[in-house]
């Protein structure tokens, strides 16, 4: 039984360290969008959809020439970095990584299946890394869905070289 | 309106083509058993397939599965209810402690299968090192896969 | 468990017609003296609730006080019911108990929370005592402290359905007009032998239902179990391999909509004033909020929300934390420690004369350790879905503590306690994170200013840098050995004690010295149990500490270790068996180290040898034996995979495990910085269990964590001759 009093204090004290200086249910400013009232209408999802993550602008990309390499490397650029001497986030930085050996990034932690691929980035490799990542590089922790528009894929190819300066 | 070919089914949904697969099927679609983790396509627990082929729907939007097929926990099952092989060898290993990865390791693991029917323990680690388990039942997988390939020797070395 | 509906929640737990519920019914005038003491709570006291119920159609339905989160216990406690009541497993259905009013006497329950008020030997294995441990535990309804089997299975369940059987006998024997003792029981079927007469529990539930409740039902000795002890296939993984199992976060309610958070950076501060003016013109937002202490959106999906949250620019109040880095938590702990030297401090433990022997002895050790916060990273993010409406709230969520959710949202929201509902589900982890109401609240805080019903998700980026952690901690010890090489004195003074407060203790190792001393050093963050709590960080420093004397006295680690225990054969057994699964002693590759651990935790108790590899560029642990003695595995298969399930979790930590703060906030966020053990990592793990004493259990969730860490890096010692001392191991270069 002791051990349950314990457990039991020990939650109540959790419990107040979590209400801290007790907030008020109330909110300090409140901003209603829609009323509920709006709830008849059709929801907002109808409305066109904007521009403004990496996700939307690499849905809205139109699959034709003339694709905006930079645009459309928006959608990498949720976890990658490409400035010089950047910091690597939830992938590595990709400054100058055409023509690099895989997993060479300095004080990156690599999935063990990108390390031991010794692949190097041709345009070939990594166009067909970027077309299904977990088909060429099973293990590798790039599990994005993959970039299946021929097009889009060279003109974030281009753009990983352009913005490395080569 | 976005048309969609879901466990089979022809399926039309109202959405920004950019909302990532996952979301829609949790919520327009209502079918939960694809679960949120990270967001990030760091954990697996939101696995689906596409044509076969695992992805990360948290990260990959429905603009993508246009003109696919999309595969989640609740269509892999025999149409009549019977479990796959994984699902099965999943229960017989006793795999699943809270069971939140779940789904999504089995998406994996099913899609291992499919295309080496016959995994090394190099293969098992390249295709599931994508999927995060909490209750760290990694031993218990591993297995599971190896009696679901049929390599029971295997498994039962394992176990 | 079934899927959600509001009418199910509110009926659960009912007695249908025809059926037989047992559990105990305490209304004023039916306690007895001796229990009377103990519920006296003012007149009107009433205190009904059930564990057990046979319908007509033989169906028979346990009903368990805890959480499931994977450890299993739902199955369990089910199994344990279902062996005393002799029932066909098969036909058996679990339904957690519902943290309703109706269902709990929820003053009765506070009561015990006093550590004086322990149940009664004498009433312990009686129907009333165990009513008395399950009102405890149903009423705090905490799942934690690993409790569930050894203290509500094993005085609630067991007891319960050996009184079911009673009552079910006492109605054939009635009906037939035979001795009770000449009935015998077997899968739900009753049957009289020498009159051929034969009939299913579920015929004989309502007559049974009129039966006296037996005072003390006889329970039934070890060589009586038919399926305690056996490794019973879970009964929910079947719903966890085809989706259909019920978490939190798969609440469906009509006319719900979705609240994405993100909490003031740096606990304490406040939000000020927040830019919305782009977030209010994307799709499917409903509102936007700034709650004071976070900011939320409401919207039609939860993508729309966190997408939209992600534009709102907040700016945040001054908070005393705001200038805390990781090094100066450090700072601020060996200031501390410092201060209070070798002798002060609040004293824990002072036996012998620990710093007399130390002055005195032929060989001194010292040792500072010293360990990060750790957050849970459960792999359900923390969610909770609220509804306030008519003075009165809803929560669906996936909790260890329903009763105390309850308490604490009815306190924010200025509620009635009683209008306050909650719906358990299944928990996507819980390891202590899910023991506390700080979610709960949020969402009912955001349902009740929009009126909408809101489920509230937190992203991964909130659940990793608003944890309530693992404490940070440094421990010091002094150790002394006399001069024929004996450890006769121990002095060690940490920061931070929370709980179990043995948790810093040595009883189980012979040393005639002892000071124990803790110094508590405040901090900003907030702090919350974690998988074996604070033995997540002292095991670590003590059996790291033991293996440091070890090596100074010239002996084997298992060595010490065995002189140490040599007077409680039982913990002997456990060591000794996990140091002949390794083959103990044997040689290994160069660059490869062998290390263990002694750990008695939560009852129980594990010694882990572990096996690590140092040619590569990081440390890789090829394989860990772990042997626990858990008193009686009743589930054998359940309990190895609760050791396997903590030496990953005691992995991960010891590898990579590590929140740090800078600027008073937590720099993590998600999986690529706060980084989980996967697949390819994975040891070899080998368990062993020894049923050492079915009389008293011991846990099964916590106990095999915390030997992890340290057989882990004595093995590295081992293997390098570099001594750990500071978690985790990726901050070491092993080069």
């Amino acid at each position: 039984m002791r051990n349950i009093s314990r457990a039991a204090l020990l939650v109540l004290t959790a419990a107040l360290a979590a209400c801290g200086s007790e907030p008020a249910a109330e909110p300090a400013e409140q901003i209603v969008v829609r009323e509920p009232s709006d709830l008849a209408i059709p929801p907002a999802m109808n409305e066109s959809p904007t521009q403004d993550t990496a996700l939307a602008e690499a849905a809205a990309t139109d699959a034709v020439t003339g694709i905006d390499g930079e645009a459309a490397f928006a959608q990498c650029a949720v976890c990658h970095s490409i400035g010089k001497g950047e910091p690597s986030d939830i992938g590595p930085n990709l400054h100058g990584i055409m023509g690099q050996k895989a997993a060479s990034v300095a004080g990156y932690s690599y999935s063990p299946a990108i390390e031991a691929a010794g692949i190097t980035w041709t345009e070939a490799e990594m166009d067909s890394f970027l077309a299904d990542p977990l088909e060429k590089i099973p293990g590798t922790k790039m599990a994005s869905g993959g970039v299946t528009d021929g097009d889009e894929r060279a003109a974030i190819i281009a753009y990983m070289m352009d913005a490395s300066g080569s | 309106m976005i048309k969609l070919n879901v466990n089979g089914q022809a399926r039309e949904v109202d959405v920004d083509p950019a909302t990532p697969i996952l979301w829609v099927v949790r919520e327009n679609l209502e079918m939960t058993g694809t679960k949120f983790g990270c967001g990030i396509a760091m954990c697996g627990a939101c696995t689906v397939h596409l044509d076969g082929k695992p992805v990360r729907s948290c990260s990959t939007p429905i603009s993508r599965a246009e003109g696919k097929a999309i595969t989640t926990i609740e269509g892999i099952a025999e149409d009549d209810g019977t479990l796959s092989k994984v699902q099965q060898a999943w229960i017989e290993a006793q795999v699943p402690q809270c069971g939140y990865c779940q789904s999504g390791q089995i998406m994996s693991a099913t899609a291992l299968l499919q295309k080496d029917p016959n995994p090394s323990d190099e293969q098992i680690d390249a295709a599931m090192a994508g999927n995060v388990c909490r209750c760290g039942m990694y031993g218990r997988i591993r297995t599971a896969i190896k009696s679901a390939a049929g390599n029971t020797q295997a498994a039962k070395e394992e176990a | 468990m079934g899927k959600w509906s509001r009418r199910a929640f509110i009926g659960a737990g009912v007695v249908a017609g025809g059926a037989l519920v047992v559990g105990i019914a305490v209304r004023p005038g039916n306690p007895t003296d001796e229990l009377k003491p103990l519920l006296a709570k003012g007149d009107g006291e009433e205190l009904i609730n059930a564990w057990v119920k046979v319908d007509a159609n033989n169906k028979v339905t346990a009903i368990v006080p805890h959480a499931e989160m994977g450890q299993g216990a739902h199955s369990v406690l089910a199994q344990m019911l279902a062996d005393e009541m002799d029932v066909d497993w098969e036909a058996v259905d679990i339904l957690e108990a519902p943290a309703i009013p109706a269902y709990v006497g929820a003053d009765l329950g506070r009561e015990f929370i006093a550590p004086t008020l322990e149940v009664p030997k004498v009433l312990e294995p009686t129907v009333q005592g165990a009513f008395l441990s399950l009102a405890n535990m149903m009423d705090l309804q905490i799942t934690g402290g690993s409790f569930s089997i050894r203290g509500s299975g094993q005085r609630g369940m067991r007891t319960a359905g050996a009184a079911a059987r009673e009552m079910l006998v006492a109605a054939a024997a009635e009906k037939w007009n035979v001795p009770a003792a000449e009935i015998t029981t077997s899968n739900s079927i009753l049957t009289h032998k020498s009159s051929g007469k034969s009939a299913t529990y579920g015929e004989f539930a309502a007559a049974a239902a009129t039966q006296d409740l037996p005072v003390k039902p006889r329970r039934k000795k070890v060589e009586e179990f038919t399926l305690m002890g056996k490794p019973m296939p879970r009964k929910d993984i079947p719903s966890k391999v085809n989706g259909t199992a019920g978490f939190g976060i798969d609440a469906q309610v009509e006319g719900m909509k979705y609240a994405a958070v993100k909490a003031a950076p740096v606990v304490g501060a406040t939000v000020e004033k927040i830019d919305a003016s782009k977030a209010k013109t994307m799709p499917g937002v409903l509102q936007i909020l700034n709650m004071g202490d976070f900011v939320a959106v409401v919207a039609d999906g939860y993508w729309q929300a966190q997408k939209a949250l992600g534009t709102i620019e907040a700016t945040y109040s001054e908070a005393e934390g705001q200038n805390l880095d990781q090094g100066d938590v450090f700072a601020r702990y060996a200031k501390a420690l410092d201060e209070v030297g070798s002798d002060g401090g609040d004293v824990e433990t002072d036996e012998g004369d620990a710093i007399g022997t130390f002055a005195e002895a032929s060989k001194k050790v010292t040792a500072e350790y010293k360990v990060p916060f750790l957050a849970h990273a459960t792999m359900e993010p923390m969610n909770c879905t609220a509804s306030v409406k008519d003075g009165r709230c809803d929560l669906w969520m996936g909790t260890q503590s329903p009763l105390g959710t309850r308490r604490d949202v009815a306190k924010a929201l200025g509620l009635d306690e009683d209008n306050v509902s909650l719906q358990n589900a299944y928990l996507g982890g819980g390891f202590g994170r899910r023991a506390s109401s700080d979610v709960p609240v949020m969402a009912a805080r955001i349902a009740k200013a929009t009126g909408y019903p809101v489920k509230m998700i937190w992203s991964r980026e909130e659940d990793t840098a608003q944890d309530l952690y693992r404490p940070s901690a440094t421990s010091r010890f002094e150790a002394g050995l006399d001069d024929k090489g004996k450890l006769v004195s121990w002095n060690n003074v940490h920061t931070h004690l929370f709980d179990p407060q043995e948790a810093p203790q040595v009883p189980h190792y012979a040393i005639a010295n002892h000071l124990i001393r803790k110094v508590d050093v405040p901090m900003h963050l907030r702090f919350g149990p974690w998988r074996s709590v604070d033995h997540s960080q002292q095991a670590w420093f003590i059996e790291s500490f033991i293996d440091e004397i070890a090596v100074e006295a010239g002996k084997d680690p298992l060595e010490l270790r065995r002189e140490l225990l040599a007077r409680s054969p039982r913990h002997l057994a456990v060591l000794n068996k996990a140091a002949e699964m390794s083959n103990w002693g044997s040689a290994m590759p160069r660059g490869h180290g062998r290390g263990i651990a002694f750990v008695p935790s939560f009852g129980s108790v594990v010694a882990q040898v572990a096996e690590v590899d140092m040619t590569g560029t990081k440390p890789r642990v090829t394989k860990v034996y772990c042997c626990a003695d858990v008193g009686f595995a009743m589930n054998p298969d359940g309990v190895a995979a609760q050791m396997e399930s903590a030496i990953v979790y005691g992995l991960t930590a010891a590898l990579y495990g590590e929140i740090s703060i800078k600027d008073g906030a937590v720099q993590q966020s998600n999986f690529h910085d706060y980084e989980m053990l996967r697949i390819n990592e994975m040891p070899d793990v080998e368990v062993t269990l020894i049923n050492g004493d079915h009389e008293r259990l011991g846990g099964a969730g916590e106990p095999g964590l915390p030997p992890l860490a340290p057989a882990v890096t004595n093995a590295v010692f081992a293997a390098t001759g570099k001594r750990v001392r500071e978690l985790p191991l990726s901050k070491h270069s092993f080069a």
